[in-house]
């Protein structure tokens, strides 16, 4: 295309420049930055030496790393939870109902996204409290006594976590099918396959490029989730964010932090390139 | 012979719009049916309506002396090859050909034989493991005519399937599928707006204009005999007038030509004259000849389909008369004269 | 199946049921966040105890309203100009970055692509504690070489437009990209065979096509930031964004103040939304 070596070209610079400084600043920096404090704590003195010590506190106190097996397991089972329920709403949209009709319910699934997570999440403790509207609504119509226990409990995180992330599903899930020729399902049902055989052979494998953009999405979304875990989950539902967030934020025990960043950091990467592998897909088609 | 498919009154209506109306006509067995038409005129929606991807309106579609009604498109013994193959992206040649038989579940080494059976075939032995979509356009065709073949349907539906290949290649799928569905004895239901794949390929030929069938008759008899003016346009090329009046034995165009009138058609609007059909220099001992005055405009040299156009003397009508391109006609020049002959029977009167 | 396959009623009930069912979770809590905010009542819960707009307007010790919380006001407030900028700043950015990526050609040109997607799968805490770190750092650096003290280096508004703007950029180029792709380059070569400098035919021919997705792209980035928490909470100073100031009203002190704000939010994404339903179907 364009060749930058032999000339000096001004547009070149006027783009790179920016992104750059954006790139280096932004994100190489600070991540290394991030790796290099994971590494030091402080000594008897006051300075800061090298050391695994952030680590080794890491592997060999339990409820750390308990909290770290728990974080990646639900995380996957949340994932695919949000595939399970956000494939066939991609499909209805795509497939299924009218062109307006999809529009319409479209604008019904953006609105959630735009308003933010805490706002949504506020709106799951108001309706899942004891004194929340479901169980005042179950009481009244007679179904039960006692308000039933779900606010606080792993079943609010996982459906707060659900909600927030679910919709990044549908979205890359649409944009393959949209692509899809109609005259793919046909062919395979004019050659007697049968639902279940057009969903499992033709369907999903066609989607698969959604499929992965959207778990990794999601995948991505829910293990760095603060506030569903934060705010919806009970006790006992410890979230691994959370131990940063107190590293940080509470016992001001920054190196600890980081290094625990840095775990979470590699633990994410770590099953999304596992994903990539398995699909046989690019980190570049997960932004498309 | 016994039709194997027959379509009975069968009409469709949309929202707005009919898209078949009332047709009717029934396919021989092992016959090679065309439906001819140009884009909207109805034939995809009726050749989706055999398929069963589409519900009729009214009428009924009968496959083997049985009716199809309520009968799901994978339960019907018919297989279409789509206008844009949907070839599944994700499978390779062979993983394509063998959908529909793993579908019925037939033993593996049964599945194997057909496939490769059927691939060599259509010349495409070797190519098992290709992916689909590294296959040229006219691989990816016969991929696709393997795919619905292997299932034996009783009908075998193509919904322009040259449809996206270059005129060579269109050319040559041409003569091959015709001797595809010779040998293998298949009845195809064929539907283009190509009037040349019509016409080379099949037996039967049906011309659908506005949801409605003009004319169904051999491609020979569709050509030289059109039903009516519609067919005399759209199948082949023709010079068209306009009839100014028509008296016993006579007709005069708008543009002041008067002609014989053969067939006494004292309705008759429009006149239909074929370039090839018109005589160089007729001999004097032809019968039922009419003989008139060109003058040549331009000559439009175009190899074995040369054409001259020319101004009929003493009138203002153009017409263009086929050249044969060989040595008796090698010094016409624009703005000679010549003499021109046409038979009776090739002045179709609408 | 698809539109034009036929299937059982029970399939296609079934379906529906399904569908209906998923947008009633979907809208659930949005509807009871609203219909609270008008709640007669100082908790948020239900019975319903009549209409009242008390938690917009009310200005008493014991309601204290939306429009009268100075320090909510402030926040929103906060929250509209930190969106501002981040989206200002993203949109230039990224706009750069996908022209940069899409039309140049270069050594290591991958690794720049692939640095400028991290942040679509580094979660959004881990953005916000490296920036902090680095922030100090930097600041204790120069505080100790010049005796300076900067407040970009300190948890501060800047420092938060800055940490928002690192994701930000990403999904502004991304959206930009997507139109680029769609571009006929032959329209660039055009202008510049009429002796147009690269420059001009890009200000003049690529960036009036890509108009709507960088205006498009700005809103993206705005929402974004507006509704951010993951990455502030690690940056924020002395002035919270409003995000920041209801995260901390829910965990110590709620009252249906939280539902008005809520409520507010809701109704003016539905109106963005509605007028963008509107605006994409008279394209049409």
């Amino acid at each position: 295309m364009r060749n930058n070596k032999h000339s000096f070209n001004i547009t070149f610079y006027l783009l790179i420049v920016p992104v750059l400084i954006w790139l280096i600043f932004m994100i190489v920096i600070p991540h290394a930055e991030l790796l290099i404090s994971s590494f030091q704590v402080e000594d008897d003195n006051g300075d800061m030496v090298f050391s695994f010590g952030n680590y080794i506190e890491f592997f060999t106190q339990k409820i750390y790393w308990l909290t770290f097996v728990k974080t990646a397991a639900y995380s996957i089972g949340v994932t695919l939870l949000a595939f399970i329920i956000a494939f066939p709403i991609a499909f209805y949209l795509t497939k299924v109902t009218s062109k307006k009709n999809a529009a319409f319910l479209m604008l019904l699934l953006l609105i959630p996204l735009w308003v933010g997570e805490l706002v949504t999440v506020y709106g799951w403790m108001v309706l899942l409290g004891d004194h929340g509207v479901i169980n005042h609504f179950l009481m009244t119509i007679g179904i039960i006594n006692e308000p039933i226990n779900m606010l606080y409990t792993n079943f609010s995180m996982v459906v707060g976590l659900l909600y927030m992330s679910m919709l990044f599903m549908v979205i890359p899930v649409m944009s393959t099918l949209q692509s899809m020729d109609d005259s793919l399902i046909e062919a395979a049902c004019d050659l007697g396959a049968s639902k279940w055989d057009i969903f499992t052979k033709i369907i999903i494998p066609y989607s698969m490029p959604g499929i992965t953009s959207g778990a990794i999405i999601v995948f991505m979304l829910v293990i760095g989730d603060y506030l569903a875990p934060n705010l919806l989950g009970g006790k006992n539902s410890l979230w691994f964010t959370e131990q940063i967030y107190n590293d940080f934020l509470q016992t001001f025990n920054w190196n600890e932090g980081a290094a625990f960043g840095f775990l979470l950091l590699m633990l994410s990467s770590g099953i999304i390139w596992l994903a990539l592998k398995l699909s046989g897909q690019k980190l570049e088609k997960v932004g498309a | 012979m016994n039709n194997i498919l027959e379509i009975k009154n069968l009409s469709k209506h949309f929202d707005d719009v009919t898209a078949v109306k009332n047709v009717d006509f029934a396919v021989e067995e092992g016959g090679f049916f065309s439906i001819l038409g140009s884009s909207g005129c109805g034939k995809t929606t009726l050749l989706r309506i055999i398929a069963g991807f589409q519900q009729e309106s009214e009428g009924d579609v009968i496959i083997r002396g049985q009716s199809m009604k309520g009968i799901p498109p994978e339960k019907r013994p018919v297989n279409i090859v789509f206008q844009n193959l949907a070839l599944f992206p994700m499978m390779n040649v062979r993983e394509n050909v063998a959908f529909g038989l793993k579908r019925q579940k037939l033993r593996k080494g049964d599945i194997n034989y057909k496939v490769n059976e059927m691939l060599e075939r259509v010349g495409l032995h070797g190519y098992e493991n290709k992916k689909v979509t590294d296959l040229s356009g006219g691989q990816r065709q016969r991929v696709a005519i393997a795919r619905s073949l292997v299932m034996n349907p009783s009908i075998l539906l193509l919904d322009e399937p040259l449809g996206a290949l270059d005129r060579k290649l269109r050319e040559h799928m041409k003569v091959e599928l015709k001797l595809l569905q010779k040998e293998i004895g298949t009845t195809f239901v064929y539907i283009t707006h190509d009037q040349s794949e019509a016409l080379v390929m099949s037996d039967k030929v049906a011309v659908m204009h506005d949801g409605q069938f003009e004319q169904i008759d051999t491609p020979r008899n569709l050509y030289k005999n059109p039903k009516t003016s519609f067919v005399a346009g759209f199948v082949g090329d023709s010079n068209r007038f306009e009839l100014q009046s028509t008296e016993a034995g006579s007709m005069t165009t708008k543009g002041g030509w008067t002609l014989p009138q053969p067939d006494l058609n004292g309705s008759a609007k429009e006149l239909y004259i074929r370039p090839e059909a018109l005589i160089l220099n007729p001999a004097n001992n032809l019968n039922d000849v009419d003989r008139f005055e060109v003058t040549i405009k331009t000559i439009l040299f175009d190899g074995s389909s040369t054409k001259l156009s020319t101004m009929v003397s003493g009138s203002n009508e153009e017409l263009l008369i086929s050249l044969p391109q060989n040595a008796q006609f090698e010094g016409i020049e624009e703005g000679h004269t010549l003499n021109v002959g046409i038979h009776h029977n090739d002045l179709k009167c609408f | 199946m698809i539109r034009s396959l036929p299937s059982s009623p029970l399939y296609r009930i079934n379906y529906r049921i399904y569908v209906f069912l998923f947008f009633t979770f979907l809208l659930m809590p949005l509807i009871a966040i609203s219909v609270l905010a008008f709640n007669d009542s100082n908790f948020i819960s239900l019975p319903w105890n009549g209409f009242t707009t008390d938690w917009f307007f009310s200005a008493t010790d014991e309601r204290q309203g939306l429009f009268s919380d100075e320090e909510l006001i402030a926040s929103i407030f906060t929250s509209l100009s930190t969106g501002f900028f981040v989206a200002a700043l993203s949109t230039l950015v990224g706009t750069l970055a996908a022209l940069l990526f899409e039309e140049e050609q270069f050594r290591l040109k991958g690794l720049l692509y692939f640095l400028a997607l991290a942040p679509l799968v580094i979660p959004g805490v881990i953005l916000g504690i490296s920036l902090l770190l680095t922030a100090t750092s930097a600041g204790n650096h120069i505080e100790d070489s010049f005796g300076l003290d900067v407040e970009l280096f300190r948890p501060s508004y800047w420092l938060v437009v800055l940490g928002q703007f690192s994701f930000g950029a990403t999904y502004v180029m991304l959206l930009v990209s997507a139109r680029l792709k769609k571009f006929d380059r032959t329209l660039e070569e055009a202008a510049l065979s009429l002796k147009a400098t690269r420059l001009e035919a890009i200000w003049y021919v690529t960036l009036p096509f890509l108009r709507p997705a960088i205006i498009g792209a700005f809103v993206v980035a705005f929402i974004l930031s507006f509704s951010n928490i993951n990455t502030t909470i690690f940056l924020i100073g002395s002035d919270p964004t409003l995000p920041i100031d209801l995260y901390s009203r829910i965990r110590f002190s709620s009252t249906p103040v939280l539902n008005a704000v809520s409520f507010l939010i809701v109704l003016t994404i539905s109106g963005f939304a509605i007028i963008n339903l509107f605006a994409n179907r008279s394209n049409k």
